[in-house]
């Protein structure tokens, strides 16, 4: 009986971990996997304490319940006036993870007495940015000299007083929970893109470059 | 400044009282030598009765309102009434004060071997939602037992209760529950088969997602639970578990260990589990474990220190937590019993080893009162 004691304590003490973190970022992944388990527990952000049908509350036990606290509450935001992905950390979702009492409200870093590990987090910021890419368009720019390109910002190499203006893609970020199909008529922003909304909260076809900002689903 | 928050809410959570498996071992060889339920819990039966008079500090009588109600024979009533106040850290601090239990059992024989149980009260009301949603049935079920009264043999239920897993801590957060497959509220409609005897015990149930309320438990699935006594103060036990969301399926597999010194008067209890976890195509492992020793003190004091451990995901690192709670019990009277419970939780062993893997350490110190009617 103590050699089975042993054991098994020893295989349950034992920490783990020695790979990179392939872990799938997309909607279905974090709910299952870290917001069901850390932030969905019954008496915090369930479907049980907080699904009411005359309330927008804060559910992370389901897809659907994530998808619309996500995108309904602003943890996420995707107009480009207020463009998280570009700085995850900035977010309301990472501030609730992160900070003592980020808006004031007397309420304090999320999880409350069970605080969710760094790596958890920083994967959660690698959803809100989703893949990257970047395209230089070949222009000259300086502390000075603008871009002109919107939404290009001009990258200077260390040492060197000129640069190159870069534009930078956000291909799926907060994939999964990117908008609501019901709310804006059905469409929202990825940045300054105007897209169309799927039933299953991603976006699908890209509707128009806006010339401007985009926000709540209208080109500025 | 550390913030000073009285929370009039339920924050660390309720209590809905499963079982005291520290007895089991240590003070009687089955749950249901003391409760109606065999796997523990709930309203306790005559025996039950006598033996928290016997144990507790200053006896009373432990009948339901200590006898002043008199009810038919075929007819039990029970309940229990709990609440907590101390500090909780996220690491910063709050005072937080909140209700936790106020439900009311009732126990009816019916002919046939029959019985009907339920357990009702007050729940956290849903946001949104709450006209309909202060007062709930948490558990309601019908139970053929082979012998009327007997703590033995078989059992069949069906109705709403906690599928049988595990060691059933009566404390939510401990590891095994949290993340073990039966955390807070999680009771759903199912149907057991159960068979209880001095040398073993076996648990089958099958049960799917509450189709009635926003339920906690999104899952569909069965459960095992059996456990071997070797000897009259040691037993190992093996439990399996099978559960599927809309979003994952869950596999989890583990053993379960006691053993009673009874010189020193300390029982050791262990839980160990491995989950396997899938979602679309991508699978992952995780560990639950917790290890508890017991020591049973004079005046229906009992003193709980357990080491739990939790990987989310054995492939990565920085992901895994342990937590050493140290709960200390009096059971005062037959009918009260105070609490002193404590927990620290620390990420990553409390190491940051390379950038900032790990995280902040949580805990909480809380006092805890309970009133069983």
């Amino acid at each position: 009986m103590v050699r089975c004691v042993l054991i098994a304590l020893a295989v349950t003490v034992a920490a783990c971990g020695s790979i990179e973190d392939n872990r799938p970022a997309d909607a279905q992944y974090l709910t299952a996997a870290i917001f069901a388990p850390t932030c969905g527990a019954a008496e915090c952000h369930s479907t049980f304490s907080q699904a009411g049908p005359s309330t927008t509350g804060y559910v992370f036990d389901t897809l659907v319940g994530m998808r619309k606290t996500i995108v309904d509450n602003g943890l996420v935001v995707l107009d480009s006036n207020q463009f998280d992905p570009s700085a995850p950390e900035g977010s309301v979702l990472i501030a609730w993870l992160t900070k003592t009492d980020p808006f004031g409200k007397g309420i304090g870093r999320m999880p409350y007495d069970a605080p969710m590990p760094n790596e958890d987090i920083h994967f959660i910021e690698s959803w809100i940015r989703g893949p990257v890419s970047e395209t230089n368009d070949g222009s000259t720019c300086s502390g000075s000299l603008a871009c002109l390109t919107p939404g290009a910002i001009c990258k200077i190499p260390q040492g060197s007083s000129t640069g190159t203006c870069v534009t930078t893609t956000y291909k799926s970020p907060a994939k999964g929970a990117q908008c609501n199909p019901k709310s804006h008529g059905g469409l929202a922003c990825i940045n300054r893109t105007l897209y169309q909304c799927g039933a299953d909260w991603n976006v699908t076809t890209k509707v128009m470059e806006c010339p401007g900002d985009c926000a709540a689903g209208v080109c500025l | 400044m550390k913030r000073l928050l009285v929370v009039a809410l339920v924050l660390v959570g309720s209590h809905a009282a499963l079982a005291y498996p520290q007895f089991q071992l240590s003070r009687d060889q089955l749950c249901s030598s003391c409760h109606l339920a065999p796997e523990g819990g709930g309203m306790l039966n005559e025996n039950g009765g006598v033996f928290a008079e016997n144990f507790s500090g200053f006896g009373t009588t432990p009948e339901f309102m200590y006898g002043k109600i008199p009810l038919p024979s075929w007819l039990g009533l029970g309940g229990d009434l709990r609440g907590a106040s101390g500090y909780d850290a996220t690491p910063q601090q709050y005072l937080a004060t909140f209700p936790m239990q106020a439900e009311i059992y009732a126990n009816a024989k019916l002919p046939a071997h029959l019985r009907l149980y339920i357990a009702a009260g007050a729940r956290p009301a849903e946001t949104g939602n709450e006209a309909a949603t202060h007062a709930w049935s948490r558990e309601h079920y019908v139970m053929w037992s082979q012998q009327d009264d007997g703590a033995e043999g078989w059992f069949v239920r069906i109705g709403r209760f906690m599928p049988i897993f595990g060691l059933r801590y009566v404390e939510h957060p401990t590891y095994t529950r949290q993340f073990g497959g039966t955390q807070l509220y999680s009771e759903t409609y199912g149907a057991a088969v159960e068979y209880m005897s001095q040398l073993f015990e076996v648990h089958a149930t099958g049960f799917i997602k509450d189709p009635v309320i926003d339920p906690v438990a999104h899952d569909n699935g069965g459960a095992l639970y059996a456990e071997y006594r070797i000897q009259r103060t040691a037993s190992v036990g093996a439990e399996a578990m099978y559960t599927k969301s809309d979003i994952d399926w869950k596999l989890r597999g583990g053993v379960t260990g006691k053993l009673y010194l009874k010189g020193p008067d300390i029982l050791l209890e262990l839980e160990g589990q491995v989950v396997n976890q899938h979602i679309e195509s991508f699978g992952l492992t995780q560990l639950v474990g917790e290890l508890t020793a017991t020591k049973f003190l004079p005046m229906g004091l009992w003193l709980d220190v357990g080491l739990g451990h939790y990987d989310e995901n054995i492939r990565i690192k920085g992901l895994d937590r342990d937590a050493l709670d140290v709960n200390l019990h009096w059971l005062t009277t037959s009918h009260i019993e105070l609490i002193a419970t404590t927990r620290i939780q620390v990420i990553n062993q409390g190491r940051t080893l390379q950038t900032d893997l790990g995280g902040p350490t949580g805990g909480y110190a809380l006092f805890q009162a309970h009133y069983r009617l």
